[in-house]
């Protein structure tokens, strides 16, 4: 039979101070991390004296352990872009959104990681499955991933609009740029 | 005895043991890293000066003697040692020894017969490999490409090179080799049992249907577990999944929570303390206060449920255990 109980762990904790991180002057993707399947990205800039947003529903990961390959969610910090691609035909396909690696707090390098969804190079879709086709976006459950962002295709298409739209910070280039994204609990 | 260098494994995180004994115990081979730039991680790369194609470290793997204190180092480039019951020793090669940050590692994967022996090239293409570890006389092998996804392959020998699973790591080889327990990484709740020889899956179990559908966060499992006898263990979902493994047969034991507010990045390589199965130990970090995190050990006795920290500290140099992978 199968049982479930929660592990008492005695022990002591110790406090360090963390630098605060610095803030982007443009617009900016920003991050929250909440759970691996419905966290918040949102797109952030500058409106009359204050600061606007857009946000969609999105995830990362299948852990909370940003230092865990493969699983863990997107580490903390900021990061500057690298490429924007429409018809990215790779492992990834489609609209996605190249950004930095990232050293974890173990000293631990994420890599390759993008903000994509599931669709085909073209941006249509594939679902020649009942299963979880990796090319087609079935629902929920494609809010996971090995790590990187992943929105629904129609959530992509409206943050690719916004992040292109200078009258929200936003640029219109597809090259690098730098302190695009903020990720952060 | 101190090491000539610090065991850390920054490419391969804990996909792979990052220290392994040979056969007998008196060498151990164990990752390394020297970091040729300093990194903030709060601070994007770009606001370092450090642009897309730069290099920022290089792995090597060094061989210590515990009787001698000898240490001596490998290839620039090398990582991921795994030992064979006769001396063979597999690790990945990299092509070129420096990690360029948004530059894919590639690397070959690479035998030699003995310590002194000529590197044997068992893979064909070159790509971003990690041995995970020898089952008899395959080899286990992960290969990483973009967005971080994961294949399993088996390489029975060199140039002989197959796919084991798509989009799944190895939570442990059974005992006597011929088997592999998976689990999938991108989508959380699936388990299963494959056999080596012929990829054939034996056995699955869907974590999502065990644990219901109550709103909660999926449950997961996570590779790099460990398998003793008729149970498993692996981290996931709350805390370390207990799994029992009668011949083909895959049954959840037991599932041990732990405060994801204490700990939470969860719990990573479990690994049994002994053939009973009855301690586990697994490394975690610890949520110190004010953002900051440490790394830390956790022993856990899984009869009572109770676990003890070993001390914390940096969690570049948290604590995790010397194994090995390698089974048959």
């Amino acid at each position: 039979m199968r049982t479930t109980r929660t592990l008492i762990i005695a022990a002591a904790t110790t406090v360090l101070l963390l630098a605060a991180a610095s803030g982007a002057t443009g617009g900016n993707f920003d991050f929250k991390r909440v759970t691996n399947n419905n966290s918040t990205l949102k797109w952030v800039y500058a409106c009359g004296t204050g600061i606007c947003s857009v946000s969609w529903r999105s995830g990362s990961g299948t852990t909370t352990n940003e230092c865990q390959l493969n699983q863990g969610w997107l580490p903390a910090g900021w990061y500057n872009r690298w490429a924007v691609y429409h018809n990215y035909d790779s492992t990834i396909k489609g609209r996605a959104f190249y950004v930095e690696d990232k050293q974890c707090s173990t000293g631990r390098w994420r890599t390759e990681l993008f903000i994509h969804t599931e669709e085909t190079a073209s941006q249509g879709q594939s679902c020649p499955t009942s299963g979880d086709d990796p090319y087609c976006w079935e629902g929920d459950i494609d809010y996971y991933s090995n790590g990187c962002i992943k929105l629904s295709p129609s959530q992509i298409g409206s943050a690719h609009t916004n992040f292109h739209d200078t009258s929200k910070g936003g640029s219109t280039t597809h090259g690098s740029l730098s302190m695009w994204l903020n990720v952060h609990n | 005895m101190r090491l000539a260098a610090p065991a850390i494994a920054p490419l391969a995180g804990g996909l792979a043991p990052v220290a392994t004994p040979a056969p007998g115990g008196r060498l151990v081979a164990y990752n390394t890293w020297r970091e040729l730039r300093a990194i903030d991680k709060e601070k994007s790369l770009g606001e370092q000066g450090i642009e897309s194609g730069d290099p920022v470290g290089i792995p090597q793997i060094r061989v210590v003697d515990t009787a001698s204190g000898t240490d001596r180092a490998f290839e620039e480039g090398s990582q991921t040692p795994a030992f064979r019951t006769d001396g063979r020793l597999a690790y990945a090669l990299g092509l070129e020894p420096p990690f360029r940050v948004g530059v894919r590692y590639l690397s070959r994967v690479v035998v030699r017969e003995t310590l002194d022996g000529v590197p044997a090239v068992w893979t064909n293409e070159p790509a971003n490999y990690f041995v995970y570890g020898w089952a008899g006389k395959r080899l286990v092998v992960y290969r990483q490409s973009q967005g971080e996804h994961l294949e399993t392959l088996v390489l029975d020998g060199p140039g002989l090179v197959r796919v084991l699973a798509d989009g799944a790591g190895v939570i442990a080889l059974s005992p006597d080799g011929q088997r592999a327990l998976l689990a999938e990484q991108a989508v959380p709740g699936r388990v299963w049992l494959v056999d080596l020889e012929s990829g054939k899956e034996l056995s699955s179990l869907d974590l999502g249907g065990v644990f219901g559908t109550d709103g909660a966060p999926a449950p997961w499992a996570s590779a790099s577990g460990d398998w003793s006898g008729s149970r498993a263990v692996a981290t996931g979902g709350p805390g370390l999944l207990v799994l029992e493994v009668k011949g083909n047969e895959l049954a959840l034991q037991e599932t041990l929570g732990i405060d994801a507010e204490r700990y939470p990045g969860g719990l990573t390589e479990p690994r049994f303390l002994d053939a009973s199965g009855a301690s586990v130990f697994a490394s975690s970090l610890k949520d110190a206060g004010d953002g900051q995190v440490l790394g830390v050990g956790l022993v856990c006795e899984l009869a009572t449920a109770t676990c003890r920290e070993t001390a914390a500290g940096d969690p570049k140099r948290w604590q995790r255990l010397v194994y090995s992978t390698s089974r048959g």
